[in-house]
């Protein structure tokens, strides 16, 4: 499990300023340490961990931060981060040996940008693997990328490649290559599933509920007036359960929910709603927006009718306010919701979102929102 | 085998020396035909290795300190660039002193594989791109533990050979360039030793130290079966592949410490001696040029000392390459675009000084 704090403390940088005062130097330090250690192991996966974390720390790397980081990606293969840390290593410390490896990437490296659809990615091969494993592992992560997203930037080394049909030589220079490789020029074996994703939704939190009073008086047929709550608010819980199905590869990622959920307000006015809710639901990054329609049947009781209730009773010992009711209430309507993940359990996420619905009987209409906490499922990224 | 140390010998003042030491001590010159290669700081230099396109040379330098660097320098004729020490992977100084960094080969694409460890420490394969950064390590613990030593590519780059000791006294373990596959060839509890395959690759030299005493082997890389190559008295080791299918190696069955060059045709055939009382180099194999028709040697005698030999493994002709040095020994030959050129390590002809390496043209003289 780990835990996202990038949302978090991005609400609490204000400004550039604010985030250089931010920088946690000793904590800095500390994560610096650690990847030196990690690297004396040669455990770079971790180094890039760690790397990252002093990227994410609002800090001023140094010299040696970047010269490690680029090390990292070195030996993971990310030969364009390499690049990009060493460019920032030179601009601290103009040495010569930053310099001439810079100069040699650029004589042995090319950049490439391969763009294929990420439903049917390309295949990404090369006749011949170079000896270097640095340069060898620079393919392997390309063909990582692309066998999982359908595309790929960075650098290659300079040689024959191909992306499924799509032949294509990599040629050293700092000129953008770009590569794009229609469906038609892939193997219909590579097709992924049309379902990229499918698992459980379950949410929980307190639920806020409240009905306006209807203007006018609601009669039955025979002309008789309905003993209509009067306008109430009422709280409650809120449960969700469900699934969610991850439909698209492209970002921003998009599928569909299905939910059935119970939500209830206590209380003078006692509401138990059972509804179903077929959302369309995007998840750019680790936020989940959820909308569609939504159909409920409420079962309430409570005290208090429509101001207008008028059956010829004595107000005065027969207060509308002071009137029973019970009935049941059906009807369609929207619900929406904004949603965060905080938490990662591998192929589920735990969400913190702002939910709201609004329905109508015909006659009136109820709206309700709350805060939930629960899970929902994770978006298979590639993460590099 | 026989490793013979060579100890530090009294200075001259150390101011000649400074960092790049032999050159300024010794006040030599470089020219377009010879000249001496130039590192930081000092130390004895050792075993030169030509990269196969002549235009780069790695070569060992021991303070017998502790701790052996291992440097490339690009050449151009025989102008050394000063070299450049290869720096091991994890930031400054992961290693700490008492590195070992050395027994460097070179594959076609230009990059120098060799052994590295700490103090203490685990051998384990590594390869630097001259120029192109810090050198990474080659096979990762995970693939493979243990030491990791001896490398040897094939001529067309396809393998690497090397020496694994994870699952014996050192058995020889394959890894395929195109799919960076990993295999083993030889499963013995004798130690196994100085890989080096056939220009075809088909075939794989090696050593194997069995009863104290160490052989020379052939194996087919395909059937993994064995041939007798030399064996008898004393040590045979380092064996090289010459022209014709010879093989040249260091014979020590006279023993006492005394070596001798020698050649047989083919596995099993009959010990040709090429030269008696050579020097033997701390951890080269005999120095064939790369069209395996030349080979070349220095004598152990102090008399013979100031010069390198070149002779054909056929035995009929001979070089004499004179010096104003001595203890002139670590030849190597490499051919760069079309020029042979030698490569060796001397002492000053007078006083007393680090060893240094030298660079020569010796096209002419063939």
């Amino acid at each position: 499990m780990s835990i996202r704090i990038s949302f978090l403390s991005a609400m609490l940088v204000l400004s550039p300023a604010v985030a250089h005062a931010d920088c946690d130097e000793a904590e800095r330090i500390r994560i610096s340490e650690e990847a030196r250690k990690l690297a004396a192991k040669n455990a770079w996966p971790g180094v890039e961990r760690a790397f990252t974390q002093l990227l994410d720390s609002k800090c001023s790397l140094t010299f040696d931060d970047y010269k490690l980081g680029a090390e990292s990606a070195r030996t993971l293969g990310k030969t364009l981060e390499r690049y990009e840390r060493l460019q920032a290593a030179r601009k601290i410390d103009q040495r010569s040996e930053l310099i001439e490896t810079l100069a040699a990437m650029d004589d042995k490296y090319g950049r490439v940008e391969i763009k294929g659809d990420p439903r049917r990615p390309p295949t990404l091969t090369r006749v011949a693997m170079p000896f270097a494993p640095d340069e060898r592992k620079s393919i392997e992560y390309a063909m990582e990328v692309t066998a999982a997203t359908g595309a790929f930037r960075g650098m290659l080394p300079r040689g024959e490649y191909a992306a499924s049909s799509k032949a294509f030589v990599v040629e050293p220079g700092k000129e953008w290559q770009v590569i794009e490789v229609s469906k038609s020029e892939v193997d219909r074996d590579s097709d992924q599933p049309l379902i990229r994703y499918v698992n459980v939704v379950a949410l929980a939190g307190p639920n806020f509920l409240t009905s306006g009073e209807p203007t006018e008086a609601i009669e039955f047929s025979d002309g008789q007036q309905q003993f209509a709550p009067e306008g109430f608010f009422s709280t409650g819980l809120a449960l969700q359960l469900g699934a969610e199905a991850g439909l698209t590869y492209r970002a921003p990622d998009a599928g569909l929910a299905v939910t059935f959920g119970y939500s209830g307000g206590y209380g003078e006015h006692t509401m138990h709603t059972v509804s179903g809710w077929l959302a369309g639901v995007l998840r750019p990054g680790d936020w989940r927006f959820a909308a569609g329609p939504q159909y409920s049947v409420i079962s309430g009781s409570g005290t208090g009718l429509a101001s207008w209730f008028e059956v010829g009773q004595d107000r005065d010992r027969d207060p509308t306010d002071g009137i029973r009711y019970q009935g049941v209430s059906w009807g369609g309507g929207l619900a929406a919701s904004a949603g965060y993940g905080v938490l990662d359990f591998e192929k589920l996420t735990g969400v913190v979102e702002l939910g709201g619905s609004w329905q109508s009987d015909g006659a009136r209409s109820y709206t309700a929102f709350g805060l939930r906490v629960g899970i929902a499922p994770t978006v298979p990224r590639f993460k590099g | 085998m026989t490793i013979r140390k060579e100890r530090p010998r009294p200075l001259v003042p150390a101011a000649l020396r400074r960092a790049s030491g032999a050159a300024i001590a010794l006040g030599v010159c470089a020219s377009a035909l010879a000249g001496p290669v130039r590192f930081e700081g000092e130390g004895h230099a050792y075993h030169p290795v030509w990269s196969l396109d002549g235009k780069h040379v790695a070569f060992e330098v021991n303070r017998y300190a502790g701790d052996v660097d291992l440097f490339v320098s690009e050449v151009n004729g025989a102008i050394a660039k000063d070299a450049s020490k290869v720096a091991l992977p994890g930031g400054s100084n992961p290693f700490g002193s008492g590195q070992v960094v050395v027994n460097a080969t070179w594959h076609p694409q230009g990059v120098a594989v060799f052994e590295g460890s700490n103090q203490g420490g685990q051998f384990r394969l590594y390869y630097v791109q001259p120029g192109a950064g810090a050198a990474a390590e080659m096979i990762s613990t995970s693939q493979l533990s243990g030491d990791l030593t001896f490398p040897a590519v094939s001529a067309d780059g396809a393998t690497m050979a090397f020496i694994g000791d994870a699952t014996g006294n050192g058995d020889i373990r394959t890894r395929d360039t195109n799919t960076g596959s990993l295999g083993q060839l030889t499963t013995t509890g004798y130690a196994e030793m100085f890989p080096q395959y056939a220009p075809d690759g088909t075939k794989l030299l090696f050593t194997r130290k069995r009863n104290s005493t160490e052989d020379v082997f052939v194996l087919d890389v395909a059937s993994e079966a064995e041939t007798s190559v030399a064996g008898g008295g004393g040590d045979q080791t380092r064996p090289s592949y010459a022209a014709g299918g010879k093989i040249v190696f260091f014979d020590g069955a006279r023993g006492e410490g005394a070596w001798d060059l020698a050649v047989v045709d083919a596995p099993g055939g009959t010990k040709t001696t090429l030269a008696r009382g050579v020097r033997l180099p701390l951890r080269a194999r005999p120095a064939v040029s790369p069209d395996g028709k030349w080979v070349a040697f220095a004598y152990d005698d102090p008399t013979k000392a100031d010069k390198i030999v070149l002779m054909t493994v056929d035995g009929s002709k001979t070089v004499d390459i004179t010096t104003d040095f001595k203890g002139c020994g670590e030849p190597a030959i490499g051919m760069q675009g079309g020029r042979v050129m030698l490569a060796y390590t001397a002492l000053p002809g007078s006083g007393s000084d680090w060893r240094f390496l030298y660079i020569q043209d010796v096209t002419d003289k063939l």
